[in-house]
């Protein structure tokens, strides 16, 4: 055993708990969603540490980057709408009848009251000291890697992940791709979308620097793309990179983010679930099983199904940063 | 032509997935034509459902064998993901698509707004299909997945009228949501970690007493607990489906519940059930006689109609739990519970849907005022009362014979020697007159004299649909038997 | 002594440690979504739970000899898109819940269920009053 690790270990899983108790301690929302990012990031080193690189490319670009961009927008969110409320403007509502520290209790949340503070301990430690009983009892079981391997021939891609999320639980991933589009049409449910609180930095610095992010972040995207067969990457990592440039290009230009049109959008978001069940049902009509391949078929049809997911991720990601339903969506 | 046999199942069962898949993902990218895509998607989702349970008990399934498995793409378990068909999951997906077929009839009159429309149709569609996925997935993990599309999509149905009551009422619901499937999760990862197997026939097989399988089903079990609002987790249950829209609100209370509670029970009929002990079934059972009182009681102080409807959900699935140590002494129970929820799932969905059409027509649904429009629809009152009187469960309607089934599976109980067996009748038998009281109070108001208004008017959509859902909730009874015969196609259940 | 040695040295192996770090996190978001109220604070825990329940998961695929078993990590990718979705759409509520009521705290005990309620079935009510028309293009101090 390699003493080094073992600190390394004890070290980052110290930190990880330490930023999460200082995340949900925090009376000031900007700082505990600072920590949360700061979170995001050191458990994409301890996946990293776990040998699962795919997954802390996942955290740091979803985990960290594309949730923390919806926390921090929310804050101005929601700092802007109190603002709103407290000027008084004669459209906003009336304001709130709970007293003046209304706009303080938006972005500032008063430590609780002690008397919650002995049962959630208890509770929370007994949740705590069970799990850790049952997980150190468990035995040193191979799970399913055997299994996987044996059957990597058969499966169309080079790498396990891919090969698991695309084609051995395809079904899983399918779903996945419905929910991240579910929660969008969850979002544009609630109305329609509402000036983001941002304005452009003035000056050179952000034009020229988007000139040169955004199309490192397209390249990055397509990389890890069609790394995605045979190395660590795929989809939903290349979704979360590109939809962080649409959320960039969004940012730079707040007030005059242009008319979407209703129907290609909506394809556009769909594009994903639509293509990979139009697969499935083909399969199922050539007596592969439903979401099976055809052998021969399974390299190209998952890069397909990649592809567009891939799209309708990125688009999906950018579309619930802006949050409310474009306007062009009911024309 | 002759009718397709046992060996159409398997492309019958993933066929669905596929349909009711295909009718969301068309009305997602379509929104234009969602109403019009989700009506023929409703009628060809019910068709193939009663098809494929036609084929499924005409093939005359041998009772050991009964469970249809599906391996998607081709992949077996324990690598790939399975589907699975048998007698608990074939009963519920009828269940799910007749409220399912209801709810959309009665919302081409109910959601009329050309733009909410586009907004309501494909989050229900996505709703049906994540139920109907729910029912038959086979594997741990799935169901996690499955759980998270309808809880999510149902979330935003709440949501939906984007008042402040519907708005907050959501945010609880989806917290007290993502908690449940989180605790779910971390028990399907215990299991998993412990049997190197996520596919529920093989965690099925190598599951016994030890603490992993003790913590995965407290947790397990309480995450559902909450999604399913089994007392005492039922506290976000009354805001979230008394404000939402009355469509949703029937399939809230009637199909997505079911949902959890279904998965509870497949868990303790497969994985769990070497973890049942006396000592637990008196617990659960007496949590369920709590959520019989204290549902009730909420029933019968609170002001507004669907608020009543909501608090005798809870009420309700008290029974389900009293249930409880009941299967323990009679492991056939089971079934009869089955059949309880199904007849409540009816009955409770045309409930609500009568109660939206009276709210449409008064503008309001507060109980004190809405004598004159109660006095001046009866057909609404009577949809309330068929539908009222088999949740009290009076004789020759569906619930009379599922509470009846119930009592006398308590009766044995006290017949074995169980002392606390009585309190279980008692409960049972108290229970459906508590229920009498709460629906008493709902058409109340039609029996006394006064002015007559019909308000606003409504759709015929709106004014037949609760009565027909009702008349199919009240001859469930006549389907008794077919259902406990159905379900009795379970293998490895009792 | 020995034996001792053999257990410390045991439990420090990555496939016991990183499980029970996951599993104290669980109990720390848990904690923390009982104790705090603002919305996005609970949010916030909800998200530290799950990425104990991913650790635990990813902890336990690298038990063992040999490589880790992808499925376990296809599982955590699932997962993670999983929680951003939901956490997207959490907030979305919130913000709409802000909006309406000034506030995006949830405090404990029981709501207020004899609220009234709004009907989408009636005439007047109408969906395209969605907040972008009344916020219009004015601007608004940052």
């Amino acid at each position: 055993m390699n003493g080094l690790l073992v600190l390394f270990d004890l070290v980052l899983l110290a930190g990880i708990v330490g930023v999460a108790w200082r995340c949900l301690a925090s009376t000031d929302l900007f700082r505990a969603v600072v920590l949360f990012i700061t979170f995001g990031l050191l458990l994409a080193l301890a996946w990293v540490r776990l040998e699962a690189p795919d997954i802390a490319l996942a955290e740091a670009a979803i985990g960290a980057g594309i949730t923390g961009a919806l926390l921090l927008v929310t804050l101005e969110r929601l700092r802007s709408i109190m603002a709103e409320r407290r000027s008084g403007r004669p459209h906003s509502p009336p304001p709130d009848p709970t007293g003046p520290h209304a706009l303080l209790r938006a972005l500032h949340d008063p430590l609780p009251e002690h008397r919650t503070f002995l049962p959630a301990l208890t509770f929370a430690l007994v949740v705590g000291g069970l799990l850790v009983t049952a997980l150190w009892h468990q035995p040193q079981s191979v799970g399913l890697e055997p299994v996987v391997d044996a059957h990597m021939d058969v499966s169309g891609v080079d790498h396990p992940i891919t090969a698991v999320l695309l084609n051995f639980r395809a079904y899983d991933t399918f779903l996945e791709l419905a929910i991240v589009l579910i929660a969008l049409l969850g979002a544009w449910s609630l109305g329609r979308h509402d000036l983001i609180p941002a304005r452009p930095a003035p000056g050179p610095i952000l034009p020229g620097t988007l000139r040169l992010l955004v199309p490192v972040a397209v390249v990055t995207g397509v990389y890890v793309l069609w790394a995605g067969s045979h190395a660590p990457g795929g989809a939903f990592q290349a979704g979360a990179i590109l939809g962080a440039a649409g959320i960039l290009l969004v940012l730079a230009r707040p007030r005059q983010l242009p008319m979407a049109p209703g129907g290609p959008l909506r394809l556009g978001i769909s594009a994903g679930v639509a293509l990979f069940l139009l697969v499935g049902l083909y399969g199922l009509a050539a007596g592969h099983g439903f979401l099976g391949y055809a052998e021969a078929w399974a390299y190209p049809l998952i890069i397909l199904i990649e592809v567009a997911a891939t799209l309708s991720i990125a688009l999906t990601l950018v579309a619930l940063f802006v949050a409310g339903r474009p306007a062009g969506d009911d024309a | 032509m002759s009718p397709p046999g046992a060996e159409w199942l398997p492309a019958g069962i993933a066929g669905l997935v596929g349909l009711s898949l295909a009718v969301a993902v068309l009305a997602t990218a379509w929104p234009r034509q969602a109403h019009r895509i989700g009506l023929l998607g409703a009628l060809a989702v019910t068709a193939w459902v009663l098809v494929l349970s036609a084929v499924f008990l005409n093939a005359g399934p041998d009772p050991e064998t009964a469970a249809t498995r599906v391996a998607l793409g081709g992949w077996e378990a324990p690598l790939g993901l399975m589907l699975h068909l048998d007698g608990l999951s074939v009963t519920l997906l009828v269940l799910t698509a007749v409220v399912g077929l209801a709810t959309s009839l009665y919302s081409l009159g109910y959601v009329h707004d050309r733009i909410e429309r586009r907004q309501f149709w494909p989050l229900w569609l996505w709703l049906w299909a994540g139920l109907n996925m729910l029912f038959l997935s086979g594997d741990a993990f799935n169901l996690y997945i499955t759980l998270e599309v309808v809880s999510l999509s149902a979330v935003a149905l709440v949501a939906f009228t984007g008042t402040a009551a519907a708005v907050s009422g959501a945010v609880r619901y989806l917290l007290v949501n993502i908690l449940g499937s989180l605790s779910f999760l971390m028990g399907v990862v215990l299991l998993f970690g412990e049997h190197g197997v996520l596919d529920l026939v093989l965690l099925e097989a190598r599951t016994e007493a030890g603490p992993t399988e003790r913590m995965a089903a407290v947790l397990m079990t309480a995450g559902l607990m909450l999604k399913a609002a089994l007392f005492p987790l039922h506290v976000w249950l009354a805001p979230a489906h008394g404000s939402a829209p009355a469509p949703v609100s029937a399939v809230l209370s009637g199909l997505v519940v079911t949902g959890s509670f279904y998965l509870i029970l497949r868990l303790w009929l497969g994985v769990f059930a070497p973890l049942a002990t006396p000592a637990f079934g008196i617990l659960v059972g007496l949590l369920g006689v709590g959520a019989l009182v204290w549902g009730s009681l909420q029933a019968l102080r609170a002001g507004r109609l669907k608020s009543i409807v909501a608090y005798s959900t809870v009420a309700q699935f008290g029974y389900l739990l009293v249930a409880f140590p009941l299967m323990l002494v009679d492991p056939g129970t089971w079934r009869v519970v089955v059949f309880f929820t199904v007849v409540h799932a009816l009955a409770k969905a045309s409930v609500f849907l009568a109660a939206g059409t009276l709210q449409h027509a008064a503008g309001h649904d507060r109980l004190a005022d809405l004598g004159d429009v109660l006095r001046a629809r009866p057909r609404m009152v009577f949809a309330l009362g068929l539908a009222g009187v088999s949740l009290m469960g009076l004789p020759f309607t569906g619930g009379f014979i599922a509470k009846y089934l119930l009592l006398e599976a308590g009766l044995g109980t006290v017949l074995a020697g169980s002392v606390i067996g009585v309190l279980w009748v008692l409960a049972i038998a108290g229970g459906g007159l508590l229920a009498a009281a709460y629906v008493l109070r709902m058409v109340a108001p039609s029996f006394q004299r006064g002015r007559a208004d019909a308000g606003e008017t409504v759709s015929l959509w709106m004014d037949w649909v609760p009565l027909g859902l009702a008349t199919v909730a009240a001859l469930a009874g006549l389907a008794g038997t077919l259902t406990l015969n159905t379900l009795a196609l379970t293998p490895g259940a009792p | 002594m020995n034996g001792l040695l053999e257990t410390v040295a045991h439990t420090l192996a990555p496939g016991l440690l990183y499980p029970t770090g996951g599993a104290i996190l669980f109990a720390l978001g848990l904690y923390g979504l009982i104790r705090r109220h603002h919305l996005v604070l609970r949010i916030l825990a909800l998200n530290i739970m799950g990425s104990g329940v991913f650790m635990v998961l990813l902890g336990v695929a690298a038990r063992g000899e040999g490589p880790p078993d992808p499925v376990a990590q296809a599982l955590t990718l699932t997962g993670i898109v999983v929680a951003v979705s939901a956490t997207a759409f959490a907030l979305a509520l919130v913000v709409h819940l802000t909006r309406l009521t000034g506030h995006a705290v949830m405090l404990p005990g029981p709501p207020d269920d004899d609220a009234p309620v709004e009907d989408i079935s009636r005439e007047e009510h109408h969906a395209d009053g969605g907040p972008a028309d009344r916020a219009s293009s004015e601007d608004r101090p940052a």
